[in-house]
């Protein structure tokens, strides 16, 4: 009999998108849960109620104040464990609730945070860390030595360069050069190509 | 030619909208005579700080001093020189071609080699000062007016507008997010679509409607086809609908400056909107600035009030700035589309019923702003 894997997922494309990319049917039983992040409170006996193992494929549009409340709830759910793909290609550190994709590759040293995607195809250079609740997708190749902060998206295709910095909240569309410091007061966002600031931290 | 559907309130001249001269006489009349908002305190996180408010009538500086704020226009004394050219900064005032220096409150301070170069001595200037701007303060929201002989904000906000606004006074948190976006459209434009009351069913069902149950899709308009007298009857405080989820996870943790029941709405002619779409906690300051006559910046400020538990404001505000950018973006790319066709068509728009407000300031405008022969 096969093992249940409960699926937690959003409504999003991006979301959506990485529940078909993974293919887990041969190996589970999977239960696909598809949560609305806006109202936890609903959900509290949902998540309360599960047993077994657990994957979050949430998207980066919930991955801030949600994705912290989500956390604190299935910490507290001691039935359910962090299922991380085991695969050979996974030398690195991944904490609880974070999945790596299809081919993703990670190197000895580096380290995956809390709650955090990364897509097919990917590679996790070595000695580079990324931060919790982030989201990168597929083909992405962080080289060694990068640092990146907490709640980062970083899409499809980008490149970042050895030693390079990137800071909490930051969304990156383009590659990024070796030794770059994208501060986590700037962040790029899909809005009109805007750049936000925030003041006052 | 153009057709008309349904009752028709007014037909509309598409050239206010991209002509030149309309936006001259608006420059003139209303956004150089009006108060508009500026920045926030919280821009001004302490004392010795500034933020340059960029206006279609010239750059503002607004620097505090304590619990004292001052306004002064970005243009040095001596050539007209920009004195900064930073957003925000620390008020060290001096202007970077000379090095003329100036206080907090905008007074000439020094001038590098006075005596030698410029014939004179700090007695002599120590009074100047650059060109000061009335200002305001409304809770923790800051206005200005460039007018020389400013009128009083109580005639331009009714006592509903100040006495909501005054609500937030110290409770709004220094951590913000801010960006800023040129948009192809005319100020009017935005507004219009604001001030619409049947907009958000239709261009936001899958955003904002789920989160608001607004009133005004239950309700039939009060019809108001009055002249408007007043520059008090176009702005207005409103509390446009019921929150469905009330009980935000997050908002225990804030200061909480209204009930937390209703989207709190702020229209303030001409160019700012502040919504508050869970009553009491996140402000966000719209500013629409006009810059010509089919451009408009975009100028978007969130804040939260001040914590008083655990979770993070900056993940509250950058949660918000995720969800506020899809309405946004449904409110932009129609308008921008309006815009669009304005020029190409050779119709004109025919308001409703239900749009009487719009109808009513545009005849204001028609009346007391544009001249006859644009």
């Amino acid at each position: 009999m096969k093992k249940i894997i409960n699926v937690l997922v959003d409504e999003s494309n991006l979301s959506q998108n990485a529940l078909v990319g993974i293919s887990l049917e041969s190996e589970f039983d999977v239960n696909v849960i598809s949560l609305d992040l806006y109202d936890l409170d609903s959900n509290h006996d949902l998540l309360q109620g599960l047993e077994g193992l657990l994957l979050v494929l949430l998207s980066p549009m919930t991955f801030s104040l949600y994705r912290g409340k989500l956390y604190q709830e299935l910490v507290s759910n001691k039935k359910i464990e962090s299922f991380e793909l085991l695969r050979d290609t996974m030398y690195g550190r991944i904490a609880k609730w974070s999945y790596c994709g299809e081919n993703t590759k990670t190197s000895l040293s580096s380290k995956v945070g809390l709650m955090t995607y990364v897509g097919a195809n990917s590679i996790i250079g070595s000695n580079s860390s990324v931060g919790n609740f982030c989201w990168i997708g597929n083909n992405v190749t962080i080289s060694p030595g990068v640092v990146i902060g907490n709640n980062v998206t970083i899409h499809d295709g980008v490149v970042i360069g050895s030693s390079a910095r990137i800071g909490k909240f930051n969304e990156v569309r383009n590659s990024i050069e070796p030794n770059s410091n994208l501060s986590s007061k700037a962040i790029e966002t899909d809005f009109y190509g805007s750049t936000a600031y925030i003041h006052g931290l | 030619m153009f057709s008309t559907v349904g009752k028709v309130m007014q037909i509309l001249d598409y050239a206010r909208y991209y002509k030149p001269s309309f936006f001259d006489q608006e420059n003139e009349k209303l956004f150089s005579k009006l108060w508009v908002y500026g920045c926030s305190v919280a821009d001004l996180p302490k004392t010795n700080t500034y933020f340059l408010a960029k206006m279609p009538f010239g750059e503002i500086i607004i620097s505090r001093d304590g619990d004292k704020f001052h306004a002064f226009h970005n243009k040095c004394l001596h050539r007209g020189h920009p004195v900064v050219t930073k957003l925000r900064g620390e008020s060290n005032f001096a202007c970077p071609y000379h090095q003329w220096c100036y206080a907090k409150n905008g007074g000439l301070t020094h001038i590098p080699g006075d005596e030698e170069f410029y014939l004179t001595n700090k007695e002599e200037y120590t009074f100047e000062r650059l060109q000061p701007v009335a200002l305001k303060r409304l809770g923790d929201f800051i206005f200005i007016n460039a007018s020389k002989s400013p009128i009083r904000i109580e005639d331009q906000f009714d006592s509903n507008i100040i006495e909501n606004l005054e609500k937030t006074k110290d409770m709004l948190s220094v951590v913000s997010i801010s960006l800023s976006i040129n948009l192809k459209f005319n100020w009017k434009l935005i507004f219009e679509n604001l001030r619409d009351p049947l907009h958000p069913m239709y261009l936001h069902p899958t955003s904002l409607t789920q989160e608001v149950d607004f009133y005004a899709t239950q309700n039939k308009p009060i019809i108001n086809h009055e002249p408007i007298r007043n520059l008090i009857e176009i702005s207005n405080f409103s509390r446009d609908g019921d929150l469905r989820n009330m009980t935000a996870p997050y908002k225990e943790d804030f200061i909480q400056c209204d009930s937390g029941e209703n989207y709190l709405n702020w229209l303030l002619f001409p160019f700012t909107h502040i919504p508050c779409p869970d009553g009491g906690v996140l402000y966000s300051v719209e500013n629409y600035v006009p810059i010509s006559a089919e451009n408009t910046r975009f100028d978007l400020s969130l804040f939260i009030t001040k914590s008083i538990g655990k979770t993070s404001p900056i993940a509250v505000l950058y949660d918000w700035l995720m969800k506020a950018k899809i309405v946004l973006s449904e409110d932009f790319d129609a308008v921008c589309a309006l815009q669009e066709r304005i020029k190409q068509s050779d119709q004109m728009q025919n308001l409703g019923v239900f749009e009487q407000q719009n109808y009513r300031i545009n005849n204001f405008l028609d009346t007391y702003i544009y001249e006859k022969n644009n």
